[in-house]
């Protein structure tokens, strides 16, 4: 276009232009579009124009929406970033035509918001976070296609919910997805497989996923926890024909521990039984059946420890005795004992009971690395090793001995010279007052029996009516005159004390020691010659293994040999025919001779001869010894022939005894656990200043097992201290020292191991003797949570009978903690025996266990019987094989009566077979596999004995049972509160005070009140009064001491606000009422019914 | 009961508090509270305990700073 032309009037020019756009290049376009304005649709005509970014670019700023009448190469990064900030209108046909436009996020965003589906369009990188917002706020639904392309939809739980709500597969591919998304899934009708669990473990963790896939396949119980394997879901997958393999037992081991599941598979594939569970209890004689066909090996035992402790199972491999969880102590000190006698070293393959698979409390390295310090190898033969053994038992019986006189000392009747002193005074004073002289005889005759009668009568008589004198010529009688008596009385008792408890000792101590070979044999032979007098007596020559023949051949020798001595030669005796025969007659009637009998048929007075004669003739039946054999009962040696012996020495006895050694040596292993045996090897260089106490535990009391665990495990501590109290023994032996600080070493180790007065005093001592003081802060922890129970789920009962007392419900009873020493220290139901925790646990804390506590007419625990509650059955049981005169009916109708008067559903109550055998009355066994497979409790037949029901009870004739063991209990019972006590122990109080500290949550304010605490001294305070779980007491100063448990019974703010009314107290415990508050609350919703 | 006293001897495993009426009593480290660290000089409150015949232990040990000393001297800590 030349100059002329562009000087034309504006619309001619733009008629020309218009006319001739096609062919206008782009400067031409520049330069008259300053001039005239151009429709922007006439760009599309002008193939050039229409390409240029430059071009659109100018024609943006002139019009934003320009830009569709350009060719998509015209688009540059410019343009479309320009097209963006313009806020162009662009519409869904420009996206076809202009897909470049997407590059701009701003214009994607738009075109997504208008348009959803141009998502479509979209590649990975385009999608963004805010698209995704977009789309959230949009009805659009992603799809597979859409997922594919870019996992940020996975993040969008809206989203993914659309999608999934369509495509119901799509939860595949969420990694864990929500509940929401899985609701949507199901309700769209997507039934899960289990391919889709094995792709993505996630979903296993959805209940409802889980059990809709368990709908269509039984197999999905293999994902089952112990909560959802339920009677059931197994019965529903039995009747599916689900049979569980080895791949399902191995993936769950929830699967092992039932009966019906592992049933079904070991008939199937009797090598399953390998993977039972510890909890499970199939058929016996389906067990006995498959062991027949399969042979447990120890690998199967390494690999599945349970087996051990599935007390059916176990019970029937005796050759797998030893990994048996239900092994007593006293059976594994057996096989230690056994293994010890041959090695110094122990394994786990002799002794797999010390494995902690199997149950093992110590690091079996460390068990051997402490046995190189014991020697149980003694020379029980040399009389001189052995005197030495007997040396060092006298000196520890000795300070055994002081022991003893330092523990009774403040019962002897005059336990220091004051109260002698004031004795006499009190004596002289009645005399005075009664003119009663008699009175001193009576009182000397008590002081010479006190003191062993070591001082003659006279004596002391002369010494108190010379004090008497005294103090009736008004003179006081005090120790400045009475010292040296009193102190030569109390030392002469000291020494008669000591020396009877030393007799004592010796005594008991001679009971448990083994003769020696030389006294055993010369006791039994002296038994047998015994037999042999009888045989001769009786002619029984046969029994002697000789004929008669035989055995006047014998006398015949014995005869001649007497005859022809030369001493008796010399002598001239005359041994003619017919005193011979006499001689030999009297021999076989009587079986012996006896010297007086001999001088009378000989007719002489030569006792030596006569004991010539006896001896040859004895010596006929020593020929004869080796063919009598002695019974059982006659080789018996019992106490009585032991004490004939003539006292505990070397030659009667065997002081350091092998046997002994490694049966102590046993024991000690036993009784060690992982804390205890490290800290004994902490101290390993100094074991060997006591390991030779070894051969001597056991024999008296004050020296057990436990004693000695105690000195090696304080050892280091104990020696400085007794180093620091001596100073003439520096070179001396320290083994010396030991002896002769015996007693010192007992009083240390016991108190350096004692257990903190907190928890004696909340335990109380009784208890903790019988559970140990070494395991009483466990039992303590367990016993709060005891205390804390307020309900359960069986009616309490309480029973008297002449000789007993029963009792249950009483959930804070201490003694309850004992239900596993109790009547037998072995039993399994325990706190720390793993077989038996569970039960223990369900009887003293669950609502669904309760146990019935039996003490003597002196109120001495004596034994208990465990109640268990499932749906409206009652199962009682009682320890194996114990025979108690109890009237288990009556327990039986106090439960029912209760449950009616409550309106409660329990209907039938049990005994179980395993204890029943020894209930007398005629019952109807009822046999149901869920009298085991419901309880956790190991010793249940799947029979039981029905007592009591409902039906009975209220005069029905009992029909068919409906027992129904998984319904929720209709009723709770409140816990009988103990009374009110208006004169409570010290000791009553003090537990109170330690159970508080127990309580305590708090660290910070446990070990700040520990610090403070002390034990009850009622002549501090004018009165006090204890409830269950709190007390009042008022000090002698007016002031006013409240305690209360933790335990959150409404019942105790009545309790004591009742008390306070009484006695004129007003203050309010905040503290209580705000606890109380909170409880009201909750108890409200309990049906509870209050006894 | 609640006494205050000085660590006289200390090993890191046991030792002896000496108390104001020169009195020692043993103690062992896991009977001081929380684990704190003890160094012989320290003055320490604790509970004593006398196991028979006569041996004294020290339970719940605290140490404790001067001024913590002559607080404790004027409060009332029963229970």
């Amino acid at each position: 276009m030349n100059r002329i032309t562009m000087s034309l009037p504006k619309p001619i020019l733009k008629r020309y232009v218009l006319n001739h756009f096609s062919e206008l290049s782009i400067e031409e376009f520049y330069q008259v579009s300053k001039r005239i304005d151009i429709p922007a649709y006439y760009i599309s005509k002008n193939s050039v124009l229409s390409r240029d970014p430059k071009v659109l670019s100018y024609m943006l700023d002139i019009n934003k929406n320009s830009f569709e009448y350009f060719k998509p190469e015209a688009f540059s990064i410019e343009c479309i970033n320009k097209i963006a900030n313009l806020d162009a209108e662009i519409q869904y046909h420009h996206i076809d035509k202009f897909p470049m436009l997407l590059q701009n996020s701003k214009i994607c965003e738009s075109i997504i918001k208008e348009f959803p589906t141009f998502l479509k369009k979209l590649d990975e990188s385009q999608i963004t976070e805010n698209i995704i917002s977009i789309l959230e706020n949009s009805y659009y639904i992603p799809d597979e296609e859409d997922i594919n392309k870019s996992s940020l939809f996975l993040k969008s739980e809206k989203l993914m919910e659309r999608a999934v709500s369509k495509n119901p597969l799509l939860i595949l591919r969420i990694e864990e997805p929500s509940e929401t998304i899985i609701r949507a899934a199901l309700c769209k009708g997507y039934v899960p497989e289990k391919a889709h669990f094995i792709y993505n473990p996630y979903l296993l963790n959805n209940n409802s996923l889980l059990m809709k896939a368990f709908e269509n396949d039984p197999s999905m119980i293999v994902y089952f926890d112990s909560e959802k394997i339920t009677y059931e879901s197994v019965m529903s997958a039995r009747e599916r024909g689900f049979v569980a393999s080895e791949e399902d037992l191995l993936n769950n081991i929830y699967l092992r521990n039932n009966q019906y599941i592992m049933e079904d598979a070991i008939k199937k594939e009797p090598r399953l039984i390998r993977l039972l569970g510890d909890n499970c209890y199939i058929d016996y004689i389906l067990i006995k059946e498959t062991l027949e066909k399969y042979k447990i090996t120890k690998e199967d035992l390494e690999k599945n420890p349970a087996l051990a402790k599935n007390h059916s199972l176990i019970s029937l491999l005796p050759e797998f005795s030893l990994y048996s969880a239900y092994l007593t102590n006293e059976e594994k000190q057996k096989a230690i004992a056994k293994v010890l006698c041959n090695s110094h070293v122990l394994t786990t393959s002799d002794l797999p009971f010390l494995d902690s698979k199997f149950g093992g409390k110590a690091d079996i390295s460390k068990i051997n690395e402490l046995l190189k310090y014991f020697d149980v190898s003694i020379n029980e033969t040399d009389l001189n090793i052995q005197q030495g053994y007997l040396q060092v038992l006298d000196k520890i019986v000795d300070g055994i001995v002081n022991i003893r006189y330092t523990q009774n000392k403040f019962s002897f009747k005059y336990p220091d010279i004051v109260a002698l002193n004031d004795s006499l005074i009190q004596l002289f004073s009645n005399v005075i007052s009664t003119k009663n002289y008699e009175l001193i005889s009576e009182y000397v005759k008590e002081l010479h029996s006190f003191i062993g009668e070591s001082i003659p009568i006279e004596l002391l008589k002369n010494e108190i009516e010379k004090y008497y004198n005294i103090y009736v010529s008004n003179q006081p009688i005090d120790l400045s005159i009475t010292n040296e008596f009193c102190n030569k009385i109390l030392n002469q008792h000291r020494n008669h004390f000591m020396r009877n408890e030393k007799n004592k000792i010796l005594a008991d101590i001679e009971k448990k020691m083994k003769l020696t070979e030389k006294k055993k044999t010369t006791l039994l032979n002296g038994r047998k010659i015994s037999k042999i007098e009888n045989l001769i007596k009786t002619n029984n020559y046969q029994q002697l293994g000789i004929t008669e023949e035989q055995f006047m051949t014998e006398i015949s020798i014995v005869i001649n040999s007497i005859v022809n001595n030369k001493d008796i030669r010399k002598l001239k005796i005359q041994f003619d025919d017919l005193k011979i025969i006499q001689i030999v007659n009297v021999f076989k009637c009587y079986g012996r001779l006896d010297v007086n009998r001999i001088n009378n048929i000989l007719g002489i007075n030569n006792s030596e001869v006569s004991k010539f004669i006896v001896r040859k003739f004895e010596q006929i039946k020593f020929k004869f010894i080796n063919n009598v054999t002695l019974t059982e009962e006659e080789s018996h040696i019992s106490q009585w022939d032991k004490s004939k012996l003539g006292g505990l020495n070397q030659t009667n006895y065997v002081i350091g005894d092998g046997d002994r050694c490694i049966t102590n040596l046993s024991e000690l292993l036993v009784n060690l656990d992982e804390e205890i045996v490290t800290k004994i090897l902490d101290n390993k260089d100094l074991i060997r200043d006591v390991s030779f106490l070894l051969p001597f535990i056991n024999l008296i009391d004050e020296l057990d097992i436990k004693t000695y665990i105690n000195i090696l495990v304080d050892y280091d501590r104990i020696k400085s201290k007794i180093t620091s109290t001596i100073d003439a023994f520096e070179n001396t032996d320290f083994t010396t020292v030991v002896l002769k600080k015996i007693d010192d070493l007992i009083f240390l180790a016991n108190a350096y191991s004692s257990i903190d007065d907190i928890t004696l005093f909340a335990l109380g001592r009784e208890i903790v003797s019988e559970i140990g003081e070494h395991n009483s802060s466990k039992y303590l922890e367990f016993y709060t949570q005891m205390a804390s129970k307020q309900s359960g789920s069986i009616p309490p009962i309480s029973l008297s009978t002449p000789n007993y007392y029963l009792e249950s419900g009483i959930y804070s009873d201490p003694e309850r903690l004992l239900i596993g020493k109790k009547p037998n220290k072995d039993s399994c139901i325990d706190l720390l025996n793993p077989a038996g925790v569970r039960t223990y646990n369900e009887v003293l804390l669950q609502n669904s266990g309760d146990v019935i506590l039996i003490r003597d007419s002196q109120k001495r625990l004596d034994s208990r019987i465990l109640l268990f509650r499932r749906g409206n059955v009652i199962q009682m049981v009682t320890r194996a094989g114990e025979r108690l005169p109890i009237d288990f009916k009556t327990i039986a109708n106090q439960i029912i009566q209760q449950s009616i008067a409550n309106n409660d559903n329990i209907d039938y109550v049990f005994v179980n077979k395993y204890s029943s055998n020894l209930i007398d009355g005629n019952y109807v066994l009822v046999k149901d596999s869920r009298f085991v497979n419901n309880f956790s409790h190991a010793d249940f037949s799947d029979s039981a004995l029905l007592l009591s029901s409902k039906r009975q009870m209220q005069g029905f004739e009992e029909k068919e049972l409906e027992l129904d063991f998984d319904i929720e209990p209709k009723c709770s019972y409140q816990k009988p509160r103990k009374k009110i006590s208006y004169e409570p122990t010290e000791t009553e109080i003090t537990r109170l005070r330690a159970l508080k500290i127990a309580m305590e949550i708090n660290p910070e304010t446990k070990e700040n009140m520990s610090r403070n605490f002390e034990p009850f001294y009622s002549k501090e305070y004018a009165k006090v009064i204890c409830g269950e779980d709190w007390y009042i007491a008022i000090k002698n100063d007016g002031t006013v001491e409240e305690l209360i448990l933790p335990i959150k019974d409404s019942r105790i703010l009545e309790e004591i606000e009742k008390i306070k009314d009484t006695l004129g107290i007003e203050t309010k415990n905040i503290e209580l009422e705000s606890m109380l508050t909170d409880e009201t609350a909750i108890t409200n919703e309990v049906q509870g019914i209050k006894r | 009961m609640k006494l205050i006293g000085k660590i006289n001897e200390y090993n890191g495993k046991y030792g002896t508090i000496i108390t104001q009426n020169n009195e020692f009593v043993d103690f062992d480290f896991k009977d001081v509270s929380f684990n704190q660290n003890v160094s012989i000089g320290d003055i320490v409150e604790f509970r004593l305990e006398t196991k028979f015949p006569n041996i004294k232990i020290a339970r719940n040990i605290n140490v404790i700073s001067d001024i913590q000393i002559n607080s404790n001297r004027l409060k009332d800590d029963n229970l």
